[in-house]
């Protein structure tokens, strides 16, 4: 009877959870969330369809080693991952070491999310965004048709931050460092892997800088790195053979701010990214954002051409804002608006994307919140196909385990 | 009389005052013997994880339905939800672990008492010997 109530008694240890859910296992800490969605997708240009997803599931591993060191390895599925039907994606995000001297200084090494405006380093963890969309160039679910990589350091490999205290201030500071743009990575050919190193000799370095106090939150973010200027040939017979315009210095700059106070949540960042062209290679972007004549038909005396605008502009230069409003009516419910633009001086396909969102969301209990948003997404008028306006309608489950 | 009444009168005083007041407390091991309401709000929305000496500080929080919580939780300025949410972003960024939930105050000394480096509040009548006061919020 005794030795049965021991056994009763351990197993309940060993099984009961925090309020953060976490199990540990010798020492570790094996935790994480996924969110499930459900979407009606009703595009202007195409079909609408709908579909169950699971839009993404993170594994983390966790365990403080003693003495300020700790370590932490995080795995991401994403678009309901299958192998056998080659669908979705499966990443190491993040395995580092990080040694805590005090909130002054912390080091971090291995590979990490930068600290960059304030959604970079979150922008994954479902549970902690009101949003089942994110804000345009932060969802994943764009980065096959919007090339979003070069707004943001999307990896470093060492970082050092901290906070101090400056009266009833925080001042938060980091400073990051990793390798150059992923497209000097080696990269898969055909069946051969490779091992996603930086073929070049210059780094990505950057940092943050910002306050904290009252509820507001606000920064000033930098990186500066290279951007490999490979402009393919194309489709609409503007580019017709693959131009190398090099290794262009690239400068991103952002400033995030946001609030929480009396209910209410704001949240906002403006991401500016500018290039250092060569003048060689700013004459060939001038040249290709010219019109471009398009034989529309044939008659006897020869072919018809009309003139249609260039889908380039003359500059890589990119810019990105957004801004969500929210209000929690109690601590399980809340509700938001928000909208987002880009800019990309290049790509005149993308050019004033503009989104629009409305949501909301319910916390039954802690660790699960049902979500719901309706995201308007506006190309505008797009070269050589017209008006674009897709509008999509979400629900979703968010479950931390 | 006139003595006793008065003496009476200060220890009613004294007790309803204690029975109001949250008292933080501490493992007998941490080397401070007082706290700042800056330094307690900073180790409860885990900016600050070490004590001077360097030992990690052990966070002990209670369930939501604790009177005793609710005024902790107002001397810091902080709603309970206010800190579940930065606890939240700690633990999935990986910068830290969310502090333990404890379901009474007798479990919160319990706690504190047998973990060298912890913290928690509970009820300033309810505080034993084994643990080290380091405020009183009244």
């Amino acid at each position: 009877m005794m030795r049965s109530l021991i056994c009763v008694v351990v197993i309940t240890v060993l099984f009961s959870v925090s309020m953060m859910a976490q199990g540990s296992i010798g020492g570790i800490n094996a935790y994480g969330y996924f969110q499930s969605t459900f979407y009606v997708s009703k595009p202007s240009i195409s079909k609408a369809n709908n579909s169950f997803d699971l839009q993404q599931l993170n594994l983390f591993f966790s365990r403080n080693l003693g003495s300020g060191f700790s370590a932490f390895v995080n795995f991401e599925l994403a678009n309901s991952f299958s192998s056998s039907r080659s669908w979705g994606s499966f990443n190491l995000e993040e395995a580092w070491l990080k040694y805590s001297y005090s909130q002054e200084l912390n080091v971090k090494i291995g590979q990490l999310v930068p600290t960059f405006n304030n959604l970079n380093e979150i922008k994954n963890r479902t549970p902690l965004l009101p949003y089942v969309m994110r804000p345009l160039i932060y969802e994943s679910t764009y980065y096959t048709m919007i090339n979003v990589a070069p707004f943001l350091p999307e990896r470093a490999f060492v970082q050092v931050y901290g906070s101090k205290n400056i009266s009833d201030l925080k001042l938060d500071y980091a400073v990051f460092g990793g390798n150059s743009d992923v497209t000097y990575a080696n990269s898969k050919t055909g069946d051969n892997w490779t091992d996603g190193n930086d073929t070049t000799s210059f780094k990505m370095v950057g940092g943050r800088i910002g306050l904290r106090g009252y509820g507001a939150k606000l920064g000033v973010s930098s990186t500066w790195d290279r951007y490999r200027a490979a402009i393919v040939k194309d489709n609409y017979g503007v580019i017709k053979s693959t131009m190398f315009l090099g290794n262009v210095p690239r400068l991103r700059l952002g400033i995030d701010f946001s609030y929480t106070g009396y209910g209410f949540f704001f949240e906002s960042e403006v991401i500016l990214v500018n290039h250092d062209v060569s003048q060689a290679s700013q004459d060939s972007l001038n040249r290709i954002s010219q019109p471009v004549k398009v034989p529309v038909g044939v008659t006897p005396a020869g072919p018809i051409f009309a003139t249609f605008a260039s889908p380039y502009g003359n500059s890589f230069d990119k810019s990105f804002y957004y801004g969500t409003l929210g209000y929690e009516f109690t601590d399980k419910l809340y509700a938001y608006v928000g909208m987002s633009k880009m800019h990309d001086d290049f790509n005149k396909v993308f050019d004033a994307t503009k989104i629009y969102t409305i949501g909301g969301g319910f916390k039954p209990v802690e660790s699960v919140v049902f979500k719901l948003q309706y995201y308007n997404m506006d190309l505008g008028e797009v070269p050589m196909m017209g008006k674009y306006t897709h509008n999509l309608y979400y629900c979703a489950v968010s479950v931390m385990f | 009389m006139k003595q006793i009444v008065f003496l009476l009168f200060a220890v009613t005083l004294i007790c309803s005052s204690l029975h109001s007041q949250v008292a933080v407390v501490a493992h007998k091991s941490v080397a401070m013997s007082s706290i700042s309401k800056s330094e307690l709000t900073d180790i409860y929305t885990l900016s600050t994880t070490m004590w001077e000496n360097r030992a990690a500080i052990v966070v002990c929080d209670m369930r939501a339905d604790n009177p005793t919580k609710g005024k902790f939780y107002s001397g810091i300025k902080k709603s309970p939800n206010d800190l579940k949410k930065i606890w939240m972003r700690i633990v999935l960024s990986g910068e830290g672990k969310a502090p333990e939930i404890l379901d009474s105050e007798d479990e919160v000394l319990d706690k504190v008492a047998s973990t060298p480096g912890a913290i928690g509040y509970v009820g300033a009548s309810k505080v034993r010997g084994d643990v080290k006061v380091l405020m009183r919020i009244d």
